[in-house]
């Protein structure tokens, strides 16, 4: 039985709430500003605090292994507690705390990661609960961040000066975040039927994740010498995301999601050769990236904070080779992680059993 | 009430540690490098966490996923 239709149960709704767009837009540029002050964080600390070439590397892990890998523990927590709504606020305000308050470059790293894994559980789950078993608002969530990693490096770049507002616009959005009734209802509870080897599904979708981490990293442009070309790719990753999401619902999820990675197929193999394909391509590859979201949380009823961060940690996961500086651009290799995602995706997406939703509505903590 | 604390909360926990490392700050003789480097985690190290970061979240995840599927199994 396909799911068509907002989910959400509005007849709960406390007076003066923000809702649908609002609240996504909310989330959404919440999201921008703690991936803006994580990204100038870690500028900021390579060139205020003389860190070496090496040393910048394992700040890098660092910060990625904490910001990633922490997001299924941080999910498991959140969904037992039931506090995505003070996940999203304290992650925000520890993200930022490092442009407050001087701190050695190991610990400003380490904090941010840590206020970024909390912010990105909490914001996703408040995200998915706006379009329950559908792709279009964990898509738009989750395409900001592109734009917030962009401007961190510009402003990070910049310099101190450059950031000083950052927490304070940092700090505003998680009040109004913890003080206006965010509540968007009570979300219909999605029982899914268990998928046949769903264990195999599921990683077969964090497979498809892991693959699209990787194929991220076919170009690498600098701000300093390629401005456009870096701010072309930002766009793209984040168009790509929110176009994703609405045509998944619209043309349903295995087809957007195989038929946009197939068609960016040829441009990531001509990257390495004319590097400006890869906007085309990174366009088409991130439309799976909501879908990935929502089947990820589908396979995992009742547990989106866990589903979420099980999708970081697989991204953590294939981002790791490039971390390293070691990254795919050879065609056939390209074509090999393609081919890798693309049948994954496929089966895994064949294989996911379609929800049923139940007629009884479930209080969730907010 | 209960989310004006938890910011508040969450904002004094901020402030302490800033304070920590403040006095740290204060310590007097040269900044660069000798202060830097007591306070600097040797790199190893660093890979160290996040290798441990990524292990447990990967044990975590697994075990975790283990017991949604017991439990969904009853």
């Amino acid at each position: 039985m396909a799911i068509t239709g907002q989910l959400t149960d509005l007849r709960n709704v406390p007076a003066g709430a923000i809702t649908g767009a609002a609240a996504l837009s909310l989330y959404s540029l919440m999201h921008a500003v703690v991936d803006t002050c994580s990204a100038a964080t870690v500028l900021l600390v390579v060139s205020c605090d003389a860190v070496d070439a090496g040393q910048f590397v394992a700040l890098m892990v660092l910060y990625h292994a904490l910001a990633f890998g922490l997001q299924p523990l941080v999910g498991l927590a959140v969904d037992a507690a039931g506090g995505a709504r003070f996940a999203a606020v304290a992650g925000c305000l520890i993200a930022a705390g490092p442009l407050m308050i001087h701190m050695p470059p190991e610990m400003a790293i380490a904090v941010t990661g840590v206020g970024n894994a909390i912010f990105h559980v909490g914001g996703g789950v408040l995200a998915m609960r706006l379009t329950p078993d559908r792709a279009v608002a964990p898509g738009v969530f989750v395409a900001t961040g592109s734009l917030g990693l962009l401007l961190g490096v510009i402003l990070g770049k910049q310099g101190s000066t450059a950031v000083a507002l950052l927490p304070a616009i940092a700090l505003v959005l998680a009040t109004v975040l913890a003080c206006v009734p965010a509540n968007v209802g009570r979300p219909m509870a999605i029982v899914t039927k268990p998928a046949r080897r769903g264990d195999l599904v599921l990683g077969l979708i964090l497979l498809a994740i892991a693959a699209r981490s990787l194929l991220g990293f076919v170009v690498n442009f600098r701000w300093e010498t390629q401005p456009v070309a870096l701010l072309a790719v930002a766009v793209a990753t984040f168009l790509g995301k929110v176009v994703g999401g609405l045509a998944a619902d619209r043309f349903g999820w295995r087809r957007v999601a195989v038929g946009a990675t197939l068609l960016g197929w040829p441009f990531l193999c001509l990257a390495s050769a004319l590097p400006l394909a890869a906007v085309p391509g990174l366009f088409l590859l991130n439309m799976m990236m909501p879908v990935t979201l929502v089947a990820t949380a589908r396979i995992l009823p009742n547990k989106p904070g866990f589903a979420f961060g099980l999708t970081c940690l697989a991204l953590l996961v294939g981002a790791i080779p490039s971390l390293f500086g070691v990254s795919v651009k050879a065609p056939p290799l390209v074509s090999l992680v393609v081919v890798i995602s693309v049948a994954s995706l496929d089966v895994g997406l064949q294989h996911l059993r379609p929800s049923v939703r139940s007629e009884r509505a479930i209080q969730v903590p907010s | 009430m209960k989310r004006v604390i938890a910011c508040l909360v969450a904002l004094l926990l901020l402030c302490l540690a800033g304070t920590k490392t403040a006095r740290a700050d204060m310590i007097p003789g040269p900044r660069v490098p000798e202060r830097r480097t007591a306070w600097r985690i040797e790199t190893t190290s660093v890979y160290s966490v996040a290798a441990g970061v990524v292990a447990v979240a990967l044990a975590g995840s697994l075990v975790a996923l283990r017991m949604i599927r017991r439990r969904s199994a009853k």
